[in-house]
């Protein structure tokens, strides 16, 4: 069942009607003292001094009155009809919808057989951007991915530090918004990146490793002479770049990696399938589905025309296997930097 | 006398399905499920555990899992995930486990839910947000049969809400 706001309206929304024996209290709206035989009514969620004429009554929650909501005292069929009469002109502003609203019915999708108590479970393998379109689905999913349960802990899975707002969508988007990519704390040494559009920490930034230089910068120039590719290449992957005031456009290293590997994946499923129609050694295709496309280092496995031409002979077993051993990546990277390292690698 | 310990039989609990079907796990494989964990360990000497919400399909696909792991801890997957297609998630074994219809993955979910066993839901509930992963809204709705519940106010409301932050 769903959670109804009504359910908690309706526990405190009781009014009470009657006839006034003697003149006793005091109308809140108009002070004057409600005389003997007048229709009084009593809000209960006014308190002590909630004592009004009928005439001068409006309730404070400003929806449909239902019989749930009042009680009547009432025993003279005069009275009565005032206030139905009362109650009918109130009425008249909130019409009674054509169809019934269907929060207690759940409909029968596929999304509905999931409890709501785990799809929380689900929503928190989703990053936030993800979660924010997920929520523009339907209404039960709104009401689940926004809750603050789910929020609180993308907050603390995100952020180790992390600061606290009134909410928590919006502490998860301050933290979002000033903190480190990497290490996830708001730090005075920050500065904004223009390539990810997010804020670095200097320490961050200036790590490096013999094996990772996460944040190392490479010019496009020198991507397209090791690689071998193509303007066309860049924007059809929508590698993300920025330009410095030399008008030099500069990338970070993981940026290029991440494409790098994308690629790889699509090339790999693609010789996969011809493959399977052309020859039909089956040690080959064990071989080839058991490669890690984490270790190639060689520069041919990126463009889109070469392996897919030699994917019909054994050559692409040599060629694969040169390229699992070949080690040229580092010497032909630091060539094209200028720097003089080749040798040690 | 001279007692090989390890060859003793070990005890075998029984597992009744809602259909009344009766499947058989070692105790060991059973003890990775914390429900069945406290029905051991609350009353001593059970050896069967009546299942009513669990049809017989979904009990012989949590065995499968439980005598997998039955010596190991299954891998943890990490949150947020990192592509939509499963293998690159987890285990290569786990993938092929979990490759099944939305039904079953349904059922399997709560019966993981129901009988306490954390990592397989867990490893549920990451294919299921691989299904969501990397898909615009009218997929989605295209694919669960939901029909647009906004009013058209309140729609173009939670467009202008909500990209500001991110993007």
């Amino acid at each position: 069942m769903l959670y109804d706001p009504l359910d908690e309206m309706k526990a405190y929304l009781s009014l009470i009607v009657y006839v006034a024996d003697k003149p006793r209290n005091l109308c809140r709206s108009c002070k004057l003292s409600i005389q003997a035989g007048e229709i009084e009514v009593y809000d209960m969620e006014a308190g002590r001094i909630g004592y009004f004429h009928l005439n001068c009554f409006k309730p404070i929650n400003v929806t449909r009155m239902e019989p749930d909501h009042y009680r009547l005292q009432l025993t003279d069929p005069l009275h009565i009809e005032t206030f139905q009469t009362w109650l009918s002109n109130w009425n008249k502003n909130f019409p009674i919808p054509s169809t019934p609203a269907k929060l207690f019915e759940k409909p029968n999708t596929k999304a509905s057989q999931i409890q709501p108590r785990i799809l929380k479970e689900i929503f928190k393998f989703l990053s936030p951007k993800e979660l924010i379109l997920v929520s523009q689905v339907c209404k039960e999913w709104y009401e689940i991915s926004l809750n603050g349960e789910v929020w609180c802990f993308l907050v603390n899975r995100d952020f180790p530090k992390a600061v606290f707002c009134d909410s928590w969508i919006n502490s998860y988007f301050y933290n979002y918004n000033n903190a480190c990519v990497e290490c996830g704390e708001i730090k005075e040494n920050g500065k904004h990146c223009p390539i990810l559009d997010r804020m670095i920490c200097k320490e961050c930034r200036a790590f490096k490793n013999r094996f990772s230089d996460k944040y190392g910068l490479i010019p496009l120039k020198a991507i397209k002479k090791l690689y071998n590719l193509n303007d066309n290449w860049i924007n059809k992957r929508k590698l993300k770049y920025f330009k410095t005031s030399r008008n030099q456009k500069v990338t970070y290293n993981f940026l290029l990696w991440e494409k790098i590997n994308e690629t790889r994946y699509i090339m790999k499923g693609k010789i996969l399938e011809n493959l399977k129609r052309n020859c039909k050694d089956e040690q080959l295709i064990g071989y080839i589905k058991n490669i890690d496309l984490m270790n190639l280092y060689r520069q041919d496995f990126v463009g889109e025309d070469l392996p897919v031409k030699r994917a019909t002979a054994e050559s692409t077993v040599k060629f694969l296997i040169e390229a699992q051993d070949g080690r040229n990546y580092f010497s032909k990277y630091y060539e094209s930097i200028g720097m003089k390292k080749a040798k040690k690698c | 006398m001279f007692y090989n310990f390890n060859k003793i039989e070990e005890v075998k609990i029984r597992l009744r399905s809602a259909e009344g079907h009766i499947c058989e796990v070692e105790e060991s494989a059973a003890l990775m499920s914390s429900f069945i964990r406290s029905m051991i360990e609350g009353f001593n000497e059970v050896t069967e555990v009546s299942l009513p919400n669990i049809n017989s399909v979904v009990i012989e696909k949590v065995i499968e899992y439980m005598r997998h792991y039955k010596d190991k801890d299954p891998p943890i997957i990490k949150k947020p995930i990192i592509s939509s297609k499963m293998e690159e998630n987890t285990s290569a074994w786990d993938a092929g486990f979990i490759d099944a219809d939305w039904n079953m993955v349904v059922d399997l979910m709560t019966a993981a839910d129901y009988l306490m066993m954390i990592p397989l839901r867990d490893l549920c509930c990451a294919k299921m947000a691989c299904k969501f992963k990397g898909r615009s809204i009218d997929e989605l709705r295209a694919e669960y049969h939901i029909e647009n519940e906004f009013p058209s106010e309140m729609e173009e409301n939670l467009e202008f809400q909500h990209p500001w932050r991110l993007e």
